[in-house]
């Protein structure tokens, strides 16, 4: 069996946020997370809220996070905050439908209450002006228990949106 | 292979590297005793960490304080930086830890170099640093695994490592 465990799989269709829950938990301590089948009524960002074991969207300014952009038609740019309501920077879509990209990440110790909550993350898409790859990192500076995230657009609603997470798996 | 640290440690060795597959680290909670220190991981052949002058290594050092760095150096007695970056310990800040994907590849080839691969998410006292990019090890001979160790002093309890095969 695979050591790259399949949790959840949402996928939705003209909606203003996808939400995951209930996929962290005591079983494991790294988690990958894929969104792909990105299209949406508007062009830009795709943000990121985790959601707390209580159910709810963690909307405090908690989030520290840094994101180096490589643009095929402009300079390079870094992005960063240490003290944001959400993570601003983890894809970014156009409104066509094959320019949606996708974005691979990593989140690091969700479930755990005496930890932080890391994440590394690495998109490719295609905004108005050409292609965008996205390299970025972050914490949720919360010692608290997250059990799922929230991804929305910047503006605009998702015409398609998926998620995939899955678990490293450990040897005990 | 899965290695937990259950009671603070100088170092962690991790091998069984045997094919010519990629390999994955992956490494979560890790944090130093004394706070503020660096992450060190070498190659081990035959189970030996290796601490010959032929690391290079170039990383950017993405960071959320100020402007992001370039972390390079040829001719090494290790990698630094992977897994920590003046990484804080608990007392300094509740949460804190190293945490990193590291990709291997070559390790077990006789005539090629150990290159890898990394991302690195850690916490200090000004934000959180990530070190990503490459490094190799210059020496023709199989590897077998990787050894870590913080710049100074033990790694705390709760750190987690597994090396995984990429099939």
């Amino acid at each position: 069996m695979s050591n790259l465990r399949l949790i959840n799989e949402t996928s939705a269709t003209s909606v203003s946020s996808i939400s995951v829950t209930d996929v962290f938990s005591s079983d494991f301590d790294i988690y990958k997370v894929i969104i792909k089948n990105v299209d949406s009524t508007a062009e830009n960002y795709t943000y990121m809220r985790f959601i707390n074991s209580s159910g709810s969207i963690v909307t405090a300014s908690n989030y520290e996070y840094a994101t180096q952009f490589s643009r095929s038609y402009n300079t390079f740019t870094e992005v960063r905050s240490t003290s944001d309501d959400e993570f601003t920077r983890f894809g970014v879509q156009d409104t066509g439908t094959e320019d949606g990209g996708s974005t691979v990440a990593y989140i690091f110790n969700p479930y755990s209450s005496s930890s932080y909550s890391f994440f590394i993350n690495q998109h490719s898409g295609q905004g108005s002006l050409g292609q965008v790859g996205m390299k970025g990192i972050g914490v949720l500076k919360q010692t608290a228990s997250m059990s799922g995230m929230q991804f929305y657009p910047a503006s605009g609603t998702y015409d398609t949106v998926a998620v995939q997470i899955f678990g490293l798996r450990v040897d005990s | 292979m899965t290695i937990t640290v259950s009671s603070a440690v100088a170092s962690v060795t991790l091998t069984g590297i045997d094919s010519d597959d990629v390999y994955m680290l992956a490494v979560s909670n890790c944090i130093p005793v004394t706070n503020g220190q660096n992450g060190e991981l070498r190659v081990t052949k035959s189970g030996t960490a290796q601490s010959d002058a032929n690391y290079d290594f170039a990383f950017k050092g993405l960071r959320t304080d100020t402007t992001f760095s370039n972390l390079a150096s040829v001719g090494s007695s290790k990698w630094t930086y992977p897994i920590g970056w003046s990484t804080s310990n608990t007392s300094a800040e509740a949460g804190v830890s190293g945490n990193a994907i590291i990709y291997l590849y070559n390790f077990n080839s006789s005539s090629e170099y150990s290159f890898i691969t990394v991302e690195t998410a850690t916490k200090y006292s000004g934000g959180t640093l990530a070190p990503t990019g490459g490094a190799l090890h210059k020496v023709a001979s199989a590897s077998d695994g990787v050894h870590f160790q913080w710049s100074s002093g033990n790694i705390d309890v709760g750190a987690v490592f597994t090396l995984y095969r990429v099939v």
